[in-house]
Formats: C-alpha cells, sequence, structure tokens
C-alpha cells in the first residue's frame, strides 16, 4: 500500500495543475452546456449533472438539485425527478441535514425501484447508507450499503462500488471492526487507483486516518491524515483538506500537541465554515475545545465546546453531542463553575449511555444480523450442498435406476425374445407336426387314391378291353361250336356207313371220317383252350400285380394285347379301320417281365396310337390310311418294341406332359390320364428299362420301349 | 366253282373242308384258302381264270378286306369278274356301307351260318 500511494502521490503531482483545471473545467462545461440546453430534459440533465459534480459546494447544489426537481415535476419525467430527488437528498447529506436528506432519498429510491433503474437505486441506496451512519444506525447502515454493493456490482458500476465499499469501510471502523475496515478501506483504494479518482484516494486517505485514530494507532493516523491533506492540496480542494485537517487536529491533540492541534482546527474551522460542513465544524470545534483545555484556557475551551455542543444539537449528531458535553464539564469544573460542570457531565453520562446503549444495541444488531446472514448464507450453502447431494443422490438413484431398468428391460427383452423364440419354435414344431400328419395323411389318401386310381385305370382300360375280349372269345367259339356240329355230322356219317352191309363198306371213308372227327376235336380243344386263355388274361389284367417276374414272350405279348385293343375299339366304333402293321423279330429271347404290367404298357400304346389315327382319320383327308405299326428287336443289351402310328401326332408342349399323372388330350370322361404316367413306371422303375417318344405334328408318334433281358 | 377264302385264322380251313366235305367230294367246290389280303392277291393272280367266288374276312393284321376288295375290283377286271363276299364279326352298317361302295356281292356275319352260305353258293352256281 505504500508503494500504491507513493506512485499516486508522484501522479499526483505531475497531473496537479491539469488536473485543477480539470475539475473547474468540467463545472464550466456544464454550466456552458445549461447555458445553452435547448430542450427541458437536456436542461434537466444539466442541472442534476451540476448538482452532482459541485459535491464539495453543497449550498449551489441543493440549489441546482431543487431547480432540476421543479422542472422534471413541470415535465412529469419520471426518471428526471428520482435522479433530481437523488441530487437534493446528497446535497442535504452535504449539508449535514439527514432528515431531509433520509426523506428526498426515500421518495427517490422508491421511484427508481418502480422504473427498474438499477444504477440510479444503487446510488441512492448508498446515500442512504451515509444517511443512516451519520444517523448512528449502523444496522440499517449496513444492510443499505450491502444492498446497494450488490446493486452496483451487478451493473458493474466502478464508481458505485467504490463508493458503497468506502462507506462499509467507514461503517466498520465506527463499529470496531478495525480488520474489516481495513480491507475495505484497501480494497477500495486500490479501485480508485486504476479509476485514477484522485479526489476519492484523497478521502479515503483521510478514512484510513481515521480507522488507526480510532483503533488508537495516533502516529499511522497522522501519516494519513498528512497525506490527505497534501493530496487536497495538491487538487486544490480546501474541503478535503479541512475535513482531513480536522481529524489530524484530533490526533494531535490526543497525543498533547495541543498547540499544533489548535492551529490545524482553526485552519480547517476557517475552511469549513465557508463551506457550510457543519458537522465537521461541530466536530472540530470539540477538537478545539479539547485542545484549549490542554494549553489550560478553559473559558477558550467553554466557547468552542459551547458552539460545538449547539451545532452538533442541531446537526443531531449524538457523538460530538457527548464529546463537546464532556469538554464543556470539565472547562466548567477547572473554572470551578461546578453547577454547569455537573450539568453537562449529567449531559455527558446520559449521551454516552445511549451512545454506549445505542453502540451496543447496534453491534449485537449487526452481530445478530451477521450471524443471522451467515447462517443465511450457510443454509444457503449447506442448502446447495444438499441439493446438489440431493441433486447427485437422485442423479445417481436416476442413473442407477435407468441402469437397473435397461439391464431389467435387455433381461426382460431377452426373456421375451427367448420366449417368443420358444413359443415360435413350439409354434413351428406343433406346425411342423400337424403338417407332417397332415402330410402323411394326404400320403396315405394319396397312396389310396393311387391305388383306387390305378385299380380304375385298369377297369377303364379293362372296359376298353371287354369288348376286344368278347370277340377274341367269339373267334374260337365259333371254331368250338362249328367243329362240334361238324363232328356230330361225321359221327353221323360214320354211324351210316357202319349199319351199310360189309361189302358195301367203304373203310378208307371210314378212317378219313374218323381221322377228321379226332382233328375236330383237337380243334375243339385248342380253341375252347384258346377262350380260356383270353379269359384267364382278361382277369389276369384287372388282378392286383403280384409283381412276380417270368420269362415273357414279347412278340406273343404284343400280339396278343394288340388284338385286344384293337378289337377292342372296333367293339366301340364299329367304322373304325386301321393298317395294323406288325413285324416281330423271330427269335427274340424270353425277357423277365410282369406280363400283365407290360401287356397294360402295350395297350396303352396301341390304345393312343389307335385314338391318334383315328383322330386323323375322323378328319377326313381322303388318301389317308390309318396304320399302326409294331415291331420287335433284339438289342445288345434286350428287346426293343416299337409302337408307331400315323396319326395326329403331338406338339412339343404335349410331348412334354404325356409322362404326367392325370395329364390327357382325350375329352373329359374319356381317358384317366394315368396310363402313360403308369406306364413310364411300369418300365421304367418295375423293369429297369426306358419309354421314350418321338412325335411330329400331323405326321405319326412313335414309342419306343427298351427292356432288359 | 372255285372258292377262294380269305382268313388270318388258319382254322377257317379244316372247318371249311369238312363243313363243304360232300361238295368238295362230289367236285361241285373246289376251295383255296388263302392267310392275309396279300396271299389272297398272289393266290388270285396264279389262278386267275379260275377264281369265280372269294369270301373275305375284313379285320386281318396287314392288308385288310376291305382293301383286299379294292384291289380286286380294280386289278381283276377282266371277265367273268370274280365275286367277293365279305365276312365280318362287325357287322355295322359303316362296314357294310363301306364294302358296298367298293363292290362287295354279298356282306356276311359272323359266326357263319354254313347252311345258310351253302344255298347262297348253290344259288349262285
Amino acid at each position: 500500500m505504500r508503494t500504491s500511494l507513493q506512485r499516486l502521490l508522484c501522479l499526483l503531482l505531475i497531473l496537479l495543475s491539469s488536473n485543477v483545471v480539470a475539475q473547474d473545467s468540467t463545472v464550466l462545461a456544464l454550466k456552458e452546456r445549461l447555458a445553452t440546453a435547448k430542450t427541458d430534459t437536456a436542461r434537466l440533465n444539466g442541472l442534476v449533472n451540476l448538482s452532482f459534480e459541485l459535491r464539495d459546494d453543497p449550498v449551489v447544489a441543493l440549489q441546482y438539485g431543487e431547480q432540476a426537481l421543479k422542472l422534471a415535476q413541470k415535465l412529469a419525467f419520471k426518471s428526471g425527478i428520482a435522479y433530481a430527488q437523488l441530487a437534493v437528498g446528497r446535497a442535504y447529506i452535504n449539508l449535514d441535514n439527514y432528515p431531509q436528506a433520509g426523506r428526498y432519498l426515500n421518495e427517490a429510491a422508491e421511484r427508481f425501484t418502480a422504473l427498474n433503474d438499477r444504477k440510479g437505486l444503487a446510488r441512492t441506496l448508498g446515500r442512504l447508507g451515509v444517511v443512516k451512519t451519520r444517523q448512528g444506525d449502523y444496522a440499517k447502515a449496513l444492510q443499505l450499503c450491502q444492498q446497494s454493493l450488490q446493486l452496483a456490482q451487478a451493473d458493474k458500476d466502478s464508481t458505485q462500488i467504490g463508493f458503497a465499499l468506502a462507506n462499509l469501510g467507514g461503517l466498520y471502523t465506527a463499529l470496531g471492526e478495525y480488520d474489516l475496515a481495513l480491507d475495505y478501506q484497501t480494497t477500495v483504494m486500490d479501485l480508485y487507483d486504476r479509476a485514477g479518482d484522485l479526489p476519492s484516494i484523497c478521502r479515503t486517505l483521510n478514512s484510513l486516518g481515521e480507522l488507526y485514530r480510532e483503533q488508537g494507532d495516533p502516529e499511522k493516523a497522522e501519516n494519513y491524515y498528512d497525506k490527505s491533506i497534501r493530496m487536497a492540496e495538491a487538487l486544490n480542494n480546501p474541503t478535503l483538506k479541512a475535513q482531513a485537517e480536522s481529524n489530524l487536529a484530533a490526533v494531535q491533540s490526543a497525543q498533547g500537541r495541543h498547540k499544533e492541534a489548535i492551529e490545524t482546527a482553526r485552519r480547517a474551522l476557517r475552511m469549513l465554515l465557508t463551506v457550510g460542513q457543519y458537522e465537521v465544524v461541530a466536530w472540530t470545534q470539540a477538537v478545539m475545545a479539547r485542545a484549549q483545555l490542554g494549553i489550560n484556557r478553559p473559558d477558550s475551551a467553554v466557547y468552542f465546546g459551547e458552539r460545538a455542543w449547539n451545532l452538533s444539537r442541531q446537526i443531531g449528531n449524538r457523538d460530538i453531542v457527548r464529546d463537546a458535553s464532556k469538554v464543556l464539564a470539565d472547562a466548567h469544573a477547572q473554572q470551578k463553575n461546578y453547577r454547569e460542570a455537573y450539568s453537562f457531565h449529567q449531559s455527558y453520562v446520559a449521551y454516552n449511555d445511549t451512545l454506549l446503549g445505542a453502540q451496543t444495541r447496534q453491534q449485537v444488531a449487526i452481530i445478530q444480523q451477521t450471524a443471522e446472514d451467515i447462517e443465511k448464507q450457510a443454509a444457503a450453502e449447506v442448502e446447495i450442498q444438499e441439493r446438489k447431494q440431493r441433486s447427485l443422490l437422485v442423479w445417481s438413484l436416476i442413473a442407477g435406476l435407468f441402469v437397473l431398468s435397461l439391464v431389467a428391460y435387455v433381461l426382460y427383452r431377452n426373456n421375451r425374445q427367448k420366449q417368443r423364440s420358444n413359443a415360435l419354435l413350439q409354434q413351428q414344431r406343433d406346425e411342423l407336426e400337424q403338417q407332417r400328419d397332415q402330410t402323411t395323411r394326404a400320403l396315405t389318401d394319396l397312396k389310396a387314391a393311387q391305388t383306387q386310381l390305378v385299380q380304375q385305370e385298369k377297369l377303364a382300360s379293362l372296359g376298353e378291353l371287354t369288348a376286344g375280349i368278347a370277340h377274341e372269345i367269339q373267334n374260337p367259339l365259333n371254331f368250338v361250336n362249328n367243329f362240334a356240329e361238324v363232328s356230330t355230322e361225321l359221327i353221323g356219317e360214320i354211324k351210316e356207313e357202319r349199319g351199310k352191309p360189309n361189302d358195301k363198306r367203304d373203310e378208307a371213308l371210314e378212317a378219313e371220317l374218323l381221322d377228321d372227327l379226332e382233328q375236330n376235336m383237337e380243334k375243339i380243344v385248342h380253341h375252347g383252350g384258346r377262350a380260356s386263355g383270353i379269359v384267364r388274361s382278361m382277369l389276369a389284367h384287372s388282378r392286383k400285380t403280384n409283381n412276380q417276374k417270368e420269362p415273357t414272350d414279347l412278340n406273343a405279348l404284343a400280339d396278343e394285347y394288340l388284338r385286344l385293343a384293337y378289337h377292342g375299339l372296333r367293339a366301340k366304333d364299329k367304322s373304325f379301320n386301321c393298317t395294323l402293321d406288325t413285324r416281330f423279330a423271330p427269335n427274340l429271347p424270353p425277357i423277365s417281365a410282369v406280363s400283365q404290367d407290360v401287356g397294360r404298357v402295350l395297350l396303352n400304346l396301341f390304345n393312343n396310337g389307335f385314338y391318334a389315327v383315328q383322330q386323323r382319320a375322323k378328319a377326313g383327308e381322303e388318301t389317308y390310311q390309318p396304320t399302326l405299326s409294331v415291331s420287335t428287336e433284339r438289342t445288345p443289351a434286350g428287346v426293343c418294341i416299337r409302337v408307331r402310328d400315323n396319326g395326329t401326332g403331338m406338339p412339343d408342349e404335349v410331348k412334354a406332359k404325356i409322362f404326367q399323372p392325370f395329364f390327357t388330350t382325350k375329352p373329359t370322361g374319356e381317358g384317366t390320364g394315368l396310363g402313360l404316367s403308369l406306364a413310364y413306371d411300369i418300365i421304367t422303375k418295375g423293369h429297369g428299362g426306358t419309354l421314350e417318344v418321338t412325335s411330329t405334328e400331323g405326321e405319326g408318334t412313335e414309342f419306343v420301349v427298351q427292356l432288359p433281358v | 366253282m372255285n372258292i377262294l377264302v380269305v382268313d388270318d385264322e388258319t382254322d377257317v380251313q379244316p372247318l371249311f373242308e369238312q363243313r363243304f366235305r360232300r361238295e368238295i367230294r362230289s367236285g361241285e367246290f373246289r376251295f383255296t384258302f388263302a392267310n392275309s389280303g396279300e396271299q389272297a392277291l398272289e393266290c388270285l393272280k396264279s389262278l386267275s381264270s379260275e377264281a369265280v367266288l372269294i369270301l373275305s374276312d375284313i379285320n386281318m393284321p396287314g392288308m385288310s378286306g376291305l382293301e383286299l376288295l379294292r384291289h380286286i375290283k380294280e386289278d381283276f377286271r377282266q371277265p367273268p369278274p370274280p365275286m367277293v363276299m365279305m365276312i365280318t364279326a362287325y357287322g355295322d352298317a359303316e362296314n357294310y356301307n363301306q364294302a358296298m361302295q367298293l363292290g362287295a356281292d354279298d356282306f356276311l356275319t359272323k359266326p357263319l351260318d354254313f347252311v345258310q352260305l351253302k344255298e347262297k353258293l348253290k344259288t349262285l352256281d
């Protein structure tokens, strides 16, 4: 602080002359602007600013402030009224008229609050704090100063921050909280140092002096007063100088340097009386009285003491009244004027009691308030902490809950998924089982249907065969009948010959007849057997296959079924005619086959061939000769039978489907669509052979059956 | 009278020979037998002048009876043209009409009534 002060003083010396000019020029400029102000608002601002600027000339400042207030009221300009009231209140403070100052400042504070003008309110509350400090209501002052400081800090109003801090410093000094007071004053000093606000630094130096004087360190106090006085001289500010001198006088007097004190006090009083700083005047007169008493001049002491007493009572500064009372009591006592002395002593005791009581009460109040504040702050901090902890706890809980619910959800979902998959699996399994059952049932049904269909197919082909069979039976039966009839005739003839006399008998004829008869018997047996064979094969055809493979003569089988097929068709359509071209290879080796099955295949192929030629014949080609060619041949692997017709042939799309079950080109009801499909199965699966087809539309079709031996 | 019997059933021959044994023995009828249409045409060529009556089955493998009939009517026109009687198990109108259209002289159905056939042949004779 010392270095900072020295630096300030150096700076001060450099700026000295210009600064004095600057202060005066500021006031002059303001006055000039006020004189040339064209609008009422500009004039109002000018008046307020002038009032503020003239803080060391409170009488003039009050005049400007009152003018401003009148103008603002005339204009009904709310903000203007508030600032004018602030200016007036401030002027009253400097005039030591605290009740008036309090009235104006309270009104200003209300207006600023209503206007939500924080800057104005901060300044007003700060001044109210000063008022309360001067009136000795430190508790209230403290509250106001702190409010002002908070507002100023919120508003970043450095001037007002400094003002509030300085006030607080003074307050703590008055309350005996010297450490706190020093903190505040040091802070204020740094603030003003940065701002280069020399008059404020000067006042702060004076305040520091007061601090040390109250603390009981007169040397330090004197040092600061000296600095303040020199700075005030440099700033050409006699008021500030006088204020510091009045305090310096008190210190000098307290140190027993009464004469110095009287000189100092006289200088101060001279100046103070001209500027009307009556409180300081009263204070200085009391100091003067004490100093006069110190040099054993009780009458002078009474003189200054009485003036101080009267003035301080008038102002309402009880501190000074008390001090003045004490000096007067002592002075009157020295003059042996005991009556007066007693009276002032009584006054002193009363004021002292009041002041001490008041001080005690205020201290208690402040301690209480401070304690409350601390408590409140602590509570607030605790609450904040608790809230933090609570919120931390809550957040932790929420986070925990979240994590838990997440885990739970994941588990639940997994479980659900598992359950669902299980259910799905179960369902799928059930469905599969059901499908399997259905499929099994369907298969069983299909097998039954197939068996039935195969049976139907057999019956159908049997039906087709019936006529053929009937015809085939008819032929041997004719022979049987005819040979039997002829035989009867022959027997009659033989009897006739034997009835003749021996010489007329023709032995040779008899022998011939008997030979014929014998031959006829053979024919009857042969044709009877033939008929039996046809019936047998018919039955075999419709009977269920026993799958017994036997050596089979393919030529005979083909011949038999060709006849059956042909005559069967003829029986249905008597107009049908077809050239049968059979070329059976001689010496064909017997094949191992289920003859009924292969027979059925051949029957089917023949029937298809006949159907094809029949269809083409119906188309009415003139030179068309329906022909069905059946040939057998030996192949390296076995035997081969070709069934070729010159019928309608078939397109490729039909050819591609003919081996499919239920595919038929015949009109509905005429074919089962199973014939070729069964034929294919019989040849390929049943006998390890092949069944192939080649066809040209409009020319004919050839089926080739290859069978292993 | 020369009679050519055409039938794929070979036992037709002993049957006819026995049925007509009196007529054969007396020399009234002379029978020749063929087992197919092709064979019948060969026979006709060899005994063209003698052939008088042809009895043919219609349903035979290879050349059918009707086909044979057409050949006969077309190829053997020199006088006297042979008489042709068609025999079939299927006495339907279609076959009958077709046979008549082709110039068949008669149309007989199986089973053959030999008594009736004899009478017909005797009236021709």
